[in-house]
């Protein structure tokens, strides 16, 4: 197992500087002068000469590759324009909120997804059977703004049990330390904090993990059927193993690997920044943070918020995988 | 009735849904095992002998599958028992292993593992004390470096090593019935005489009874001392081995007898059955051997011959046999 982990971490360094260099040229692929194209046709010369100096585009390409990468490997992510802050500290608790809310949601979807999905197959064609997956079929093509607003309507308009925008009270905001509320409530044992913080995610939460949730639900169920007729399920059978067992022991391990595979994906794209959840519940998560950076074409944080992205695939793909072998010898083993 | 059996398998009929009506793929069946007997189940592939295993195991999937008549077990008929009764018994007392070694085996769990749930699913060992039992049953089927295996997962092991785990796993619980599904048709040559040895060597030790199912005659030469032959999910000749090799009566018998090799022959040209098994869906109406057979006659093809007694336990399901039973009676 640490052999693996090792050979798959050594695997990643030719990607994650495939990475760097495709993020890296996006400036220069900006057709015509980026720094006209950043300020505009109407920049006079000398300011335009000032940013070009400051992109560093008038040294070599080879050395603003290496500035680029010195920096970056400093953990300095570069300039906003926009703002003339650092983004590497601009980018945190945008990237904190993303994490905080694709954790809950996806522990939603992994929760629910996983068992309705184990029951389904478990009880096929039962009454369950038929009202999961009917509900999965629905959830998978639920446009996601639409259960948004519809969960905001009802459980925080009408019956006022949850708050419908934010990631904490205005009244009671958070004091922050690592920008990790869940984290940071708790460390500070603020309970009522705490409370807050799980009330104001519940709804987004619902609404980013109910595609996942639909998606894992049917993925487990037909993976749990195929499992379910393998010889050495039968041999367990024939061994006297109880029909619960069968299936959270001998059946679940084997049918967990192709679903996670969907797991994370799924979780993948939720880092990626959920524009269109973060917009409706109004979560200053890097969906919002990156958008915003589009509509004012501030490249530095664009590169930075694809770089963040890519990576957190890179990390997630890192993850599953060893996932997989921990689950399956025969990866292990290879 | 003197006589008592560990297993009396009495009209045994494994029906299964299908869209093309209720198929019988055990139609009728009844035999029975003695206590320390090997008894064969033998027939070409498709003739209902897994199905008839499985339903003993109370196996068979319901639905689409129906069992009916009864398995008396112990006094009891277990066709009718509840689940709970049936787990107690499937592995504890009848144990079966299968024809797929490779896949047999959960692929993401360790031996050890596999081995220790199956002996503490029936006993109240301790995981420390059935690790050991593990250890104890592997090396008894001949397992070299036994502690190590029980650590490794089943693609670690060769056919052979896993047919030989699914041996000791069975085993472990001493049950007073095992349940051999074609346990060497996966494996080469040299490695399915070691496994027969093996088993033969441990029902010696164990004094368990063997229901042996094989397509092979020569493995029932080998390993049996009755026989019942299976075609088209009914039973068409039984008998102790040496009289069915020395007198075959159904000419199904026959047919398997000339095309199983043998070791002086082996240079000859094989016969072979001409035809083949017939389909669930499609029995023919008479006896189910008839399209095949060489000697059929007109009441072949239209009524279905009953087992008729030709000595002793020597049973045989064809007309031809009708005149030879008579005999026998009026002799008698
Ligand atoms: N689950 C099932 N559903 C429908 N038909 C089945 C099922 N299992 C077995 N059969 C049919 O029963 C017949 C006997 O099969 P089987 O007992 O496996 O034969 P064999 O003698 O080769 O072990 C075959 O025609 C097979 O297609
Ligand atoms: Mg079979």
């Amino acid at each position: 197992m640490f052999a693996y982990t090792v050979r798959r971490l050594i695997m990643l360094i030719p990607v994650l500087i495939g990475m760097s260099i495709l993020v890296f040229s996006i400036i220069h692929l900006i057709p015509g002068d980026p720094a006209k194209t950043l300020l505009g046709e109407k920049a006079s010369p000398e300011v335009l000469e000032k940013m070009r100096e400051d992109l560093g585009l008038n040294d070599p390409l080879l050395v603003q590759y290496k500035n680029y990468m010195v920096n970056l490997l400093q953990g300095d992510l570069g300039t906003s324009i926009k703002t003339k802050r650092s983004i590497s500290e601009e980018i945190k608790p945008y990237l904190a909120a993303t994490v905080e809310l694709t954790f809950f949601a996806m522990l939603f979807a992994v929760i629910v997804g996983v068992n309705a999905g184990i029951i389904a197959a478990w009880k096929q064609n039962s009454w369950f059977d038929y009202i999961a997956m009917l509900i999965a079929l629905i959830g998978v093509s639920m446009p996601v703004f639409w259960l948004g607003l519809m969960e905001q309507y009802i459980f925080a308009q009408k019956l006022q049990w949850l708050p419908s925008i934010g990631r904490d009270s205005i009244l009671n905001p958070i004091n922050s330390i690592t920008n990790f509320y869940i984290i940071d409530t708790v460390i500070q044992g603020d309970f009522d904090g705490l409370k807050q913080i799980l009330k104001h995610l519940i709804l987004p939460s619902i609404a980013l993990g109910t595609i996942p949730m639909a998606i894992i639900a049917r993925m487990t169920r037909s993976s749990m059927l195929e499992v379910m007729k393998a010889d050495y399920i039968r041999t367990a059978r024939a061994k006297g193993v109880a029909q619960f067992f069968l299936v959270y022991k001998h059946a679940l391990k084997n049918a967990f690997i192709p679903v996670l595979t969907v797991v994370g994906l799924q979780t993948g794209l939720l880092l990626g920044g959920a524009v269109l959840t973060e917009t409706i519940f109004a979560w200053p998560g890097v969906g919002k943070y990156l958008y915003d950076a589009i509509s004012v074409r501030d490249y530095p944080v664009i590169q930075s918020g694809i770089l963040m992205i890519a990576t957190i695939f890179v990390i997630i793909n890192l993850i599953v995988d060893l996932l997989y072998s921990a689950i399956d010898p025969r990866i292990r083993y290879q | 009735m003197a006589e008592n059996f560990v297993l009396e398998v009495k009209n045994l009929k494994t029906y299964f849904h299908s869209d093309n009506g209720l198929l019988p793929a055990v139609d009728d069946v009844s035999f029975q095992l003695k206590p320390g007997e090997t008894l064969g189940i033998v027939g070409e592939s498709g003739s209902g002998k897994s199905v008839t295993s499985l339903s003993i195991m109370g196996l068979i999937p319901k639905p689409p599958g129906e069992v009916r008549g009864s398995i008396i077990y112990k006094g009891q008929d277990i066709v009718q028992a509840s689940e709970k009764k049936l787990r107690e018994i499937r592995g504890n007392e009848i144990a079966m292993i299968f024809q797929e070694p490779m896949t047999s085996l959960n692929p993401v769990f360790t031996i050890g593992n596999q081995m220790i749930e199956a002996i503490r699913l029936h006993t109240s060992l301790s995981k420390k004390e059935a690790h050991h039992k593990g250890i104890e049953m592997l090396k008894l089927v001949g397992i070299p470096r036994a502690e190590e295996i029980m650590g490794e997962y089943p693609h670690q092991l060769s056919g052979g090593m896993r047919q030989r785990v699914m041996i000791a796993m069975a085993m472990s619980l001493n049950p007073s019935i095992l349940i051999a599904d074609e346990p060497t048709t996966a494996l080469d040559v040299t490695i399915q005489a070691q496994i027969l040895d093996l088993m033969r060597n441990l029902k010696k030790d164990y004094n368990t009874s063997i229901l042996l199912i094989t397509h092979d005659l020569g493995v029932v030469a080998e390993m049996c001392q009755r026989v019942v032959v299976m075609y088209g999910g009914k039973v068409v000749e039984e008998g102790d081995v040496r009289t069915i090799f020395k007198e075959p009566k159904h000419p199904y018998t026959i047919g398997l007898i000339k095309s199983t090799p043998k070791i002086k022959e082996n240079l000859e040209r094989l016969y072979s059955i001409p035809g083949n098994v017939p389909s669930l869906n499609n029995m023919p109406k008479g006896c189910t051997f008839a399209p095949r057979c060489e000697q059929a006659t007109e009441i072949c093809r239209n009524q279905v011959p009953p087992l008729f007694s030709i000595t002793g336990e020597h049973k045989s399901r064809c007309w031809l046999n009708e005149k030879d039973a008579l005999d026998n009676r009026e002799g008698a």
